[in-house]
């Protein structure tokens, strides 16, 4: 018959000596949360007074400069007010433009025996032209200086409306074109 | 239990529940006051973060308010109020186009405004963005030679009055000293917001382009109506009895 062993005391041994190391233990953690408090507690007091002055030399600085600002009122408004008005007159100029530069171009079509007796120009540069010509060879010899302008980069998109003899054997005809690069 | 047991066991552990206590007191203390303390150095510390910012902003602004020549804007300011009035001002225009004939030689046949409602009062008040430029269609009828006509476009833009700005040109060329242009084109006016903007708001500043037109104008001679300079603004008779 196999001999039998119960252990009856190392349970109650273990839980005696876990008590003990909780005694011991909660003594030193008071002691040390203890300081650690009054450490961080004077370290917070240091740092808000330290702050709470720098915060106020930064407000007295602040209200002296907007004394002077404040001071400095009309030369305020007469800068922001000026520069309003640039940046509405930068705005206008932006979307101008430059009929002068075109003009003289549209005019030198104008020759003895063609006449460019009306024409229409607008903003984006669409130009139309209303020629007379007394035969249709000058008539043609106006549409190759037309391309010669092409050419040159000056006009795009020429355009031919139609021809129309009239009474007297005039020719007139309507072209358009756009004229490049003159928009500020 | 009774009270003398009780004395018995504090007795026996006094050290362990004087720990425990201070314990609590610290956990108290802590949230009482470290944790407040805490809370208010770091929202301090924000603060003073901001208030440097602004600090540096109101010191940049009040740098360059300091280094404004303030007779330079205020010249400039009348002569740029010439060409973009704050009010539609049509006797303006026509005496820029007056003084347009008399510069450039051509001869106005017709204008033709569209004046629209004349009171800007309310429009003054609203907060003005630089797109919120309002316009007053007008149509011109003018006469000369193309060298006329042209001097005509450019000064229409070149600040010696209003600033006039030309959609469309219809040409009728009659002969090389009579062209008759019929311009399609738009004057403006801006009403100025009356309001600057809060003390910290910081300035606006002033590009390549606007310091151009700027310069520009700065060497335009221009005769200021009397009535436009500020301190020159009738307070009515002095002395009722004295003439």
């Amino acid at each position: 018959m196999p001999k039998k062993t119960i252990n009856l005391l190392i349970q109650k041994h273990e839980q005696k000596n876990l008590l003990g190391k909780i005694f011991r233990f909660v003594p030193i953690v008071s002691v040390c949360s203890l300081i650690l408090f009054l450490l961080f507690y004077g370290s917070s007091v240091v740092l808000l007074k330290t702050n709470i002055k720098e915060y106020n030399t930064l407000q007295d600085a602040i209200e002296q400069i907007e004394a002077k600002i404040a001071g400095k009122k009309n030369t305020e408004g007469l800068y922001v007010s000026t520069i309003t008005i640039l940046a509405v007159i930068e705005k206008i100029l932006g979307e101008k433009y430059h009929y002068s530069d075109i003009l003289p171009e549209i005019y030198s079509l104008n020759t003895y025996n063609t006449i460019v007796s009306d024409s229409t120009i607008d903003k984006n540069g669409q130009v139309t032209l209303s020629v007379t010509a007394t035969s249709i060879d000058i008539l043609d010899e106006f549409i190759e200086k037309l391309k010669e302008k092409e050419i040159s980069n000056k006009f795009s998109q020429i355009n031919a409306q139609g021809i129309v003899r009239d009474k007297n054997g005039e020719f007139t005809m309507t072209v358009t074109f756009v004229t490049k690069g003159v928009k500020s | 239990m009774t009270i003398k047991e009780v004395f018995s066991f504090i007795k026996k552990y006094e050290t362990v529940i004087s720990s425990v206590a201070i314990i609590l007191f610290i956990i108290i203390l802590t949230i009482q006051l470290l944790l407040p303390n805490m809370q208010k150095v770091n929202e301090i510390y924000n603060q003073r973060d901001e208030l440097k910012l602004k600090l540096a902003k109101l010191q940049k602004k009040e740098k360059i308010l300091s280094s404004l020549d303030q007779q330079y804007y205020k010249e400039n300011f009348s002569k740029l109020s010439l060409s973009l009035p704050e009010t539609k001002d049509f006797v303006l225009l026509f005496t820029t186009f007056d003084q347009l004939q008399t510069k450039t030689g051509v001869s106005i046949l017709r204008t033709d405004f569209q004046l629209g409602t004349l009171s800007t009062d309310s429009a003054i008040f609203k907060q003005g963005k630089p797109t919120d430029t309002y316009k007053i269609p007008l149509n011109l009828k003018i006469a000369g030679n193309i060298e006329q006509i042209i001097q005509f476009l450019d000064s229409l833009s070149d600040f010696s009055g209003r600033l006039i700005t030309i959609n469309n040109i219809r040409l009728e060329i009659k002969n090389d000293e009579d062209i008759i242009a019929m311009l399609d084109g738009s004057a403006f006016f801006y009403p100025i917001p009356r309001a600057i903007g809060s003390i910290d708001s910081s300035l606006p500043e002033m590009n390549q382009n606007q310091a151009d037109i700027m310069a520009l104008i700065s060497r335009i001679n221009l005769v200021i109506p009397q009535e436009a300079k500020a301190e020159n603004i009738p307070v009515g008779i002095q002395n009722l009895f004295y003439k």
